[in-house]
């Protein structure tokens, strides 16, 4: 009995530190993330491979992992049962594309290139519980002469 | 105990091998041709690929960032690297064709162990030529 009050207590307290702490750092990533877009909205991005350019390119490349929290966690093993979007997983792998496409963006302002062409993106499942997603984006950036 | 060895691995690891100097010479490309450069020469289908496992330092440290959620700097670093490392073989199989570009990489993940996963890189090794600036043609205006 006090070991089932003692798993209840456990419980309790990852869920809360998850909704507490998960909630925060969603929202401060959230925020990077517009700030950041805007400052880098000048790059283009297509996905087209089949261009024909004078200027010179080379290939560039950024990932990141992101983990879930434990709210998370939970709201979609809840979810899981019944089916249906898992919209707390969704909002994940969405920041974690939104990231890498900004570090690509990042990535190519560092070697002077404002347009990046032919990129493609792939998400990986890492953890083996699940949970841990990475994405990973690739694309050349190409330096325009003028 | 496994961070500590793991860490020295990896000092050793990133001595041994010096990417930037040789990736100069080898232009990468994932579109169908290099910018800049016409394709001279068609050679073969080169691939390059790692197997890299997650050590117990990080497996840790990845627990507790599981609980509260956020980016994990430490494997984001390690795929990172890993990726290079199959890069760096992909080049070397293609400098061994004689090749000086390869066009349309491509990268693909898959786990194919219990906290182990395979990084692979293929694309298409060619000769290429840059292309010689066009000057305005002073008969024709």
């Amino acid at each position: 009995m006090d070991g089932l009050i003692f798993q209840i207590v456990i419980f309790l307290i990852l869920f809360s530190v998850g909704w507490g702490f998960g909630r925060h750092i969603e929202q401060k990533h959230l925020r990077e993330l517009d700030e950041k877009e805007r400052q880098y909205a000048h790059i283009r991005i297509d996905t087209n491979r089949f261009v024909e350019t004078n200027s010179n390119g080379q290939m560039i490349s950024s990932n990141v992992v992101i983990s879930h929290d434990y709210f998370k966690y939970v709201l979609a093993t809840i979810r899981n049962f019944f089916g249906g979007r898992l919209v707390s997983y969704e909002s994940i792998v969405e920041r974690a594309r939104r990231e890498a496409m900004l570090r690509l963006k990042q990535e190519a302002d560092r070697i002077g290139a404002n347009h990046i062409m032919g990129v493609r993106l792939s998400t990986t499942e890492l953890g083996m519980q699940g949970g841990m997603v990475e994405v990973f984006a690739y694309g050349t950036a190409i330096i325009h002469q003028f | 105990m496994g961070f500590f060895i793991a860490s020295i691995a990896n000092i050793s690891y990133l001595q041994e091998d010096n990417f930037n100097d040789l990736e100069k010479t080898m232009l990468l490309s994932s579109l169908e041709s290099v910018p800049g450069h016409t394709i001279s020469r068609q050679l073969d289908v080169v691939y390059g690929s790692t197997v890299r496992s997650k050590h117990v330092g990080r497996d840790l440290m990845a627990g507790l960032k599981n609980i509260v959620g956020g980016e994990l700097t430490g494997y984001t670093e390690l795929l990172e690297e890993s990726r290079q490392e199959a890069t760096q073989r992909m080049i070397d199989k293609a400098r061994g064709l004689g090749a000086n570009a390869i066009v349309g990489i491509r990268f693909s993940t898959s786990n194919i162990a219990q906290g182990a996963s395979e990084l692979f890189v293929y694309g298409t090794a060619v000769v290429v030529q840059p292309v010689t600036p066009k000057l305005p043609d002073p008969f024709s205006s």
